[in-house]
């Protein structure tokens, strides 16, 4: 059953993990426990009193006040470790699950529609599980008073088992509420949403002009608190009924209550019952009502508590499930890149974003990929990279069969800048040093891809040069342009020194001119490089100045290959390339009709 | 929340932030926060009636010579006490329910209006600035703010709960009463303090460390970093980096949270020895009968009823940080001149003007903030109608400049006038300016809206001229429902744009604005992230309209400014020092001049095979 496999993980993790402060934890328990002991020995001394018994009435009085402090230093010892223990075990699970989604083998399910929920969730809340800990922790505490009192109550009087019977409609009403409130939360979920996401948009320093210029400041704190009121608006409802519903529920309780004490008053003035037992039970009431609220939470809590850690244990099979089970050794057995029939549709699509591309590209080729925005550029040259597994077709690269081998043994022999590159913020020379792990301890290896990726001058500008921290958020760190991290992402690409392929997708979309020229210049010279060691350099862009370096030139549109060839041919042919080549193009041409628009 | 060294020391401090955030509930919601103070005022005079009556009952069970009558009478009071208690209890938490939704929207709405109601940013964009927003919206995650926002009423009943108890015992003996409640001040105190040191990052040196462990951990979970992470095979290196910086951390944090509460040995003991005298005293006072036994009864329930003074739980600890935030937070205001509580939301102040604005820029020199400046010098007048090209290279400042025409920031020396009057002190003139940012808003609203936003979504403003100029009217005839559909995946109903579709639905944002009396478009880098045919089409539209309103036009791109009237170069004559205008005139003349412009524009054109002379 769902609870059990999770209480399971939570406990053999938390032990596992910090067995000290597991057993720590438990003190808090015992706290409890102990705190208890005040109704019963108030009883014992109002009834000591009644009679007479001094001797009787000290003792009571000495344990009461032992217990005052015994249990306090139980409390705080149990809460130290339990705090403790929360983030022990929370950190660690963040952690795993951080670890699982990265090495999940393709990109395909972090963008299936089927698993964004739950993988968002997962995401969100990475501290859940310590929070479960803490859940789970709570609810034992909570279990092990409600034993406690009803075992005092019945120890006081049988009939005070009906009080706690009565406190049963008060657990029932609990999965009620519990629907009324995921119903009300639904509800509210999307103005919520909106609200959050004005207020984001508020506060972001990107965005000051703009609400500033077009005078948005005030309408746009009357859309936000709009948005906020949709989000309330459901919250009086459930507000009335839960109250309704708890207010009815506790008369009922107490109801009986005064029923049940009634008849010991009774018996009581008849004889029958001693004041011990009266007293002990009227001080149980509330602490009888208190076990019904609590039996909820723990119904409740253990309904939330099993659904973060299915969400663990779904991430744990999912990674099962897709893990791959390849031989990690390449052996080489031909040269060059071929494509066959390569297809890939995006999970949950309807059509393909790649359609049927075969190409043979030998070692030390330039290729040049250009087509609109949406063409499948990327796409491929993730495709080509192995971050994606094409739906059909096969890809094949110095003889070997992507889908024959491991990912990350594939991956091993491709380099790449991708264009929304990561703007990692490590030092200078981490960011560029993960382009090849093992490599990037040696400064004298970082400063050869630095060169190669034109980025001496982002080392010169920042402060410490390779040793500076990237980020300003950090302690003594620097920001840099879009042009700059830029110029390290594609510095990063050039660590791994000879890559069967090296792919360079829109390296110069925010660059200056003299920048892109610079680049140009190192794109031509790796190019020629890579002639000599037989990489394979694929380009993709849409930006025709950058195509003049390449040996051939594929143009995309749809997924599909349109055109094919070296640039000069397909200028002659006037087809869609020397379309889209002259518009850019003429720009920087001398003419004498500056206005010229497209039909 | 990262980085709150808020320990509670001052109790004079902690007492006003927790009237202030009193304020707040009351400014929020006046008639609930009323409703449910009366309330936790009723359950604890509810709880101290129980607490008597129930002594009262036993009392007359125990006496030699029983009343019936007196023990069923007490036996009602104490019932009614508790079913009236458990009701007030039902109904109050319904009521703070309401009131802690509502808070939270006056927290959003607090903290939105400091964030776009000051005409300058620079408070906003420093590094305290910053700050405070950063910790005001991660606030609103925090489980502990949220927690608090409603712990006050609790905090009151249990007080309330507390001095009924303090004036029964003070009642029977004043003199132990009152050091009783000394005692669980100070125990209330060092409470306090530990649960601060539990619940806050305050061990200074560990908040690095967590803050950069919280990085890893979301590049590996997050999906901007997928990528590079399986290309280059970073898992292992970033988990192991991770585990280790939170184990350093952990290990400073238990150090201190140890410590912390070892100080709690000395109050506890106190406060032993007070319990411990008082019960002494019951005792001796029972034995020779100066005591009854519904007395006795009903002074040990209200001894042990003093620790409610002393209580530090979850409310107490999360009101404390709650507060704590609000009153950051409005100290910040305070130091950008805005009031509290906030005043009502203005209705946006009619552009008084139509047709094509002229800027004027005098001597204008600035630099960021602990920076150096950026723009020094810079001359520039902009004649009504004219359309101007800004070129340099990247953080050459011409951003910069665009932001000061703005009014956005006030420069160090030198004069900006649109239309003669000064942006920064005339907010109406800063309407005249209709931008296209490179990374515009995006507005997570129907794409009506978003188009309207340029008229600040005045009744009456329509979006369809726009649309059909911008070519936002194709874009929006393909969505499932219209101009109704909301921009963002988020929501219902709602899809995203591609990077050429939204850069059409700006446009048609700014043309809207231009309807309603803007005098200037300013486009800054407007084509980066676009495709061929959608950077063409966007100039031609912009070209097609430039008689209505100034253009000022930035980019790095000399394909796209040979059409301009004019072309003005920004750059530093040295190598470092602020940019100013360098060269300028028409495309031909600056060719000929052969300066810099000449010499980025045949770097561009080159790789077409074009070189102009």
């Amino acid at each position: 059953m769902k609870l059990i496999r999770a209480l399971r993980l939570l406990v053999s993790t938390s032990v596992r993990i910090a067995p000290a402060s597991s057993i720590g934890c438990l003190a808090e328990t015992a706290g409890v426990i102990v705190s208890l002991l005040n109704s019963w020995m108030l009883a014992v001394l109002v009834a000591a009193a009644a009679r007479g018994d001094v001797d009787r009435m000290i003792l009571a009085a000495v344990v009461l006040v032992g217990q005052i402090a015994v249990s306090r230093v139980l409390f705080l010892v149990g809460m130290n470790a339990r705090m403790n223990q929360l983030e022990i075990v929370g950190q660690e699970f963040a952690g795993r699950i951080a670890y699982i989604t990265a090495t999940l083998p393709t990109l395909e399910p972090l963008d299936d529609p089927k698993y964004l929920d739950q993988l968002h969730i997962l995401k969100e809340q990475q501290g859940a599980l310590g929070m479960a800990v803490n859940t789970l922790l709570n609810q034992l505490n909570s279990l092990v008073g409600v034993i406690c009192v009803l075992t005092l109550a019945t120890a006081a009087d049988p009939r005070m088992l009906f009080v706690a019977a009565a406190s049963l409609p008060t657990v029932l009403a609990g999965p009620v509420v519990a629907r009324w409130q995921a119903r009300t939360e639904a509800a509210s979920a999307e103005p919520g949403r909106l609200a959050q996401a004005l207020l984001g948009l508020g506060i972001a320093p990107a965005h000051a002009g703009e609400f500033r210029v077009f005078g948005l400041a005030g309408p746009l704190r009357a859309r936000q608190a709009a948005a906020s009121r949709a989000w309330r608006a459901p919250m009086l409802g459930l507000a009335i009924k839960e109250s309704t519903l708890t207010a009815a529920t506790q008369v009922v309780f107490f109801g009986a209550a005064a029923v049940v004490i009634g008849w010991m008053v009774h018996d009581a003035l008849a004889g029958t019952v001693g004041i011990a037992a009266i007293t002990l039970s009227i001080l149980l009431v509330t602490r009888l009502q208190n076990v019904s609220s609590e039996m909820r939470a723990i119904i409740g809590q253990a309904a939330s508590m099993s659904r973060t850690a299915g969400r663990y244990l779904w991430l744990v099979e999912l990674a099962d499930r897709l893990a791959v089970d390849r031989p990690t050794e390449l052996t080489p057995s031909g040269s060059g890149l071929r494509l066959s029939g390569v297809c890939y549709r995006y999970p949950g699509a309807d059509h393909d974003a790649v359609r049927s591309v075969s190409l043979e590209l030998t070692p030390g080729t330039v290729l040049a990929v250009v087509g609109e925005n949406g063409a499948g550029k990327s796409t491929l040259a993730e495709l080509i990279a192995g971050i994606r597994t094409p739906t059909s077709g096969r890809v094949v690269c110095a003889g070997i069969d992507q889908a024959a081998v491991d990912p990350s043994a594939w991956r091993q022999q491709v380099s790449a800048a991708f264009q929304d590159h990561v703007r990692f913020e490590f030092l200078v020379s981490e960011t560029v040093g993960i382009g090849d792990l093992p490599a990037s301890a040696d400064s004298d290896l970082v400063l050869q891809a630095v060169r190669a990726g034109a980025a001496e001058g982002v080392v010169a500008a920042v402060p410490r040069g390779l040793d500076t921290q990237l980020g300003s958020a950090w302690p003594d760190g620097v920001d840099l342009s879009g042009g700059q991290w830029q110029r390290l992402a594609i510095a990063r690409s050039m660590m791994r020194r000879t890559p069967l392929v090296r792919v360079l997708d829109e390296p110069t979309a925010a660059l200056d001119a003299l920048t892109e020229h610079q680049l140009f210049d190192r794109y031509a010279e790796a190019a020629r490089t890579g002639r000599v060691s037989g990489t394979i350099t694929i380009l993709v862009t849409h930006r025709f100045s950058t195509v003049a370096a390449a040996d051939l030139v594929i143009v995309l549109d749809h997924g599909r290959i349109v055109e094919q060839g070296a640039h000069d041919q397909l200028i002659a042919a006037n087809g869609r390339y020397a379309e889209l080549y002259n518009l850019q193009a003429r720009g920087y041409r001398p003419t004498t009709e500056p206005e010229e628009t497209i039909s | 929340m990262p980085g709150n060294s808020a320990v509670p020391g001052n109790s004079l401090v902690a007492r006003s932030r927790l009237l202030l955030h009193v304020r707040m509930l009351t400014h929020v919601a006046p008639g609930l926060s009323a409703i449910a103070g009366t309330l936790a005022i009723l359950r604890s005079a509810a709880v101290i009636v129980a607490m008597i009556s129930s002594g009262r009952l036993v009392g007359a069970l125990s006496v030699t010579r029983v009343e019936p009558a007196r023990a069923w009478q007490w036996l009602a009071v104490c019932s009614i006490s508790f079913v009236l208690g458990a009701v007030f209890s039902a109904i109050s938490r319904g009521v703070e329910e309401l009131i802690s939704a509502r808070y939270l929207s006056g927290y959003q709405d607090l903290l939105l209006d400091t964030a776009v109601t000051p005409n300058t940013v620079e408070r906003l964009q420093s590094d305290a600035g910053a700050t405070a927003l950063d910790q005001a919206a991660g606030a609103l995650q925090h489980w502990l703010f949220l927690r608090g926002v409603g712990g006050v009423w609790g905090m009151i009943a249990h007080r309330v709960a507390g001095f009924g108890a303090l004036i029964i015992v003070a009642g029977w003996r004043w003199w132990i009463g009152l050091p009783l409640l000394a005692g669980w001040l100070v125990m209330s105190r060092a409470s306090a303090r530990w649960r601060s040191i539990v619940f806050d990052d305050t061990e200074q040196k560990a908040v690095p460390l967590r803050h950069r462990a919280d990085y890893l951990s979301r590049l590996l979970a997050g999906r901007s970093a997928a990528k590079e992470i399986r290309l280059f095979g970073l898992a292992d290196w970033l988990l192991g980096s991770y585990r280790e910086l939170w184990r350093t951390a952990m290990r400073m944090v238990a150090g201190r949270r140890g410590d912390g509460a070892r100080r709690m040995a000395l109050p506890m003991l106190v406060l032993l020895l007070l319990n411990a005298i008082a019960f002494a005293v019951l005792i001796t006072d029972a034995a020779h009968d100066r005591v009854s036994v519904a007395s006795l009864t009903i002074l040990v329930q209200a001894v042990l009823g003093m620790s409610a003074l002393g209580r530090q739980d979850d409310d107490e600890t999360s009101t404390g940080r709650t507060a704590t935030e609000l009153s950051r937070l409005v100290a910040f205001r305070s130091t950008l001149g805005l009031p509290f509580p906030v005043c009502a939301a203005e209705r946006p102040i009619p552009v008084r003007a139509s047709g094509a604005a002229r800027i004027e820029i005098r001597g204008l020199r600035f630099g960021y903030p602990g920076g150096a400046p950026v723009l020094d010098g810079v001359d520039l007048v902009v004649e009504p109608g004219e359309c101007l090209a800004v070129v340099g290279v990247n953080g050459a400042g011409k951003s910069t400049l665009l932001s000061l025409i703005c009014g956005l920031w006030r420069p160090d020396a030198g004069t900006i006038t649109i239309d003669g009057r000064d942006p920064i002190t005339d907010p109406a003139v800063r309407q005249r300016i209709a931008p296209i940012f490179q990374s515009f808003l995006r507005l997570p609203l129907s794409a009506a809206d978003n188009i309207t936003a340029g008229n600040a979504w005045r009744s009456g403003t329509s979006w369809q001229q726009a649309a059909a100029i911008s070519g936002a009217d194709q874009v929006i005839a393909e969505l499932p429902a219209g101009a109704a559909t909301p921009l963002s995946g988020q929501f219902t109903g709602g899809t995203e744009l591609s990077g050429g579709q939204w850069q059409r639905v700006a446009l048609a944002r700014a043309i809207a604005a231009i309807d309603a009396g803007a005098g200037i478009l300013a486009l800054d880098e407007p084509s980066a992230a676009l495709d061929v045919r959608a950077e063409v089409a966007l100039f031609d539209s912009v070209l097609r309209h430039r008689d209505r309103t100034t253009t000022l036009l930035i980019t790095h791109r000399l394909s796209s400014v040979r059409y301009a009237d004019r072309i003005v170069v920004l750059g530093s004559p040295d190598e470092d020092g602020g940019a100013r205008v360098i060269e300028h005139g028409r495309h031909d003349e600056l060719i000929g001049l052969n300066g810099r412009y000449a010499e980025m524009f045949r770097l561009q054109a080159s790789r077409f095979g074009q070189v102009t002379r």
